[in-house]
């Protein structure tokens, strides 16, 4: 195989490499140390958007994603669209489970009067 | 197009390509494919830690707290390295310095293996041992994991380590495979096969080892930090 495409500077990968650090170091300091107080959801917004960020760095330096052509961002862009729209379904589907259940008395008041097919009249 | 013409252009050049910047482009696109299917695979695993910590957050915070994050976050700094090394090895097949190749991709395996060796064995050894493991036998030692023995709720707390060994466990997967494509690199850099028309092998096998520091960029906040 042959290769033809830009060649990043060591310095540029030594940056990454400490912003990394510094990134990781965020983390641990926001999930030990309480820093913010600003409760279970937050925290986990405040992990996943530390983690976002090392992931940037991760891919436009290190995996030449900002030197790539076109068409490899938007692989690349695709990857993680398939995989914000799997978490959505996923939620879409666990959050609403019981919206409508015929099961469920306390959101369906109705829900008594449903009879299963197969046992009419039983 | 005819051999004869390709080879003026790049003795390195596959007959079925008409030049490099088509070869480049159609080989580095099936690796990011491959990566895409990847990121779904790992996904789905995600997926089903997102839901069940949202059910069940009590016994993953406890699952959580009983994990050493210490441990955790070396093997963190540890990867992060490893990336940087099999960067700079990218960025040393670019240049043609096969002996710099081989030295960096020694590094990247050293790196992993100190990754490896912290996770077998003071992580996963200690849970199979004092009744961490999920399954049959899953009680967990009131001295060595008081949290745990205390929690009432064994069945989801069961949950968490089960997604914890499968998905740590597909990730060390990963990484042993990428030792072999190290070894095979560097004997490939040994017989000064890299040189600046000639790379794209040392740049995928980056491509895959960056995928794996980001699916731990993602586990370890997810495992070992949930506050």
């Amino acid at each position: 195989m042959s290769g033809h495409s830009q060649v990043v500077q060591p310095a540029v990968y030594v940056r990454t490499l400490l912003m990394l650090m510094v990134l990781m170091t965020a983390t641990i300091v926001a999930a030990k140390w309480h820093v913010m107080h600003l409760g279970i959801v937050w925290n986990l917004i405040i992990a996943l958007a530390i983690a976002g960020c090392k992931v940037y760095f991760i891919m436009t330096n290190f995996m030449h994603v900002k030197h790539g052509s076109p068409l490899v961002k938007v692989l690349a862009l695709i990857g993680f669209s398939f995989l914000v729209i799997m978490f959505l379904l996923f939620f879409n589907d666990y959050t609403t489970r019981e919206w409508h259940s015929p099961f469920n008395h306390a959101a369906n008041p109705t829900a008594s009067q449903y009879v299963p097919p197969g046992q009419v009249g039983h | 197009m005819s051999s004869a013409v390709t080879d003026e252009k790049n003795e390195f050049l596959s007959a079925h390509f008409q030049n490099e910047e088509q070869e480049t482009e159609a080989c580095t696109l099936g690796m990011w494919l491959f990566l895409a299917q990847e990121v779904m695979f790992f996904g789905a695993m995600f997926c089903a830690y997102a839901v069940y910590r949202w059910m069940y957050f009590d016994a993953f915070l406890a699952g959580s707290q009983s994990l050493n994050w210490v441990l955790g976050g070396a093997n963190t700094v540890f990867l992060l390295l490893s990336s940087f090394t099999a960067a700079m090895a990218v960025h040393s097949a670019q240049t043609g310095n096969n002996r710099k190749v081989a030295r960096f991709l020694w590094a990247t395996l050293v790196l992993g293996a100190i990754f490896l060796f912290i996770k077998w064995t003071y992580e996963w050894p200690p849970k199979i041992q004092y009744g961490v493991f999920p399954g049959m036998n899953f009680n967990p030692d009131a001295h060595h994991y008081p949290g745990l023995a205390a929690f009432a709720d064994k069945g989801h707390l069961q949950l968490f380590f089960w997604l914890y060994f499968v998905m740590t466990g597909m990730h060390a997967l990963h990484m042993v495979i990428g030792f072999g494509v190290i070894l095979w690199l560097i004997w490939m850099a040994n017989h000064n096969h890299f040189g600046p028309r000639r790379y794209l092998q040392v740049e995928f096998f980056g491509l895959y080892w960056h995928f794996v520091d980001i699916v731990w960029v993602f586990l370890f906040p997810m495992y070992y930090l949930v506050t």
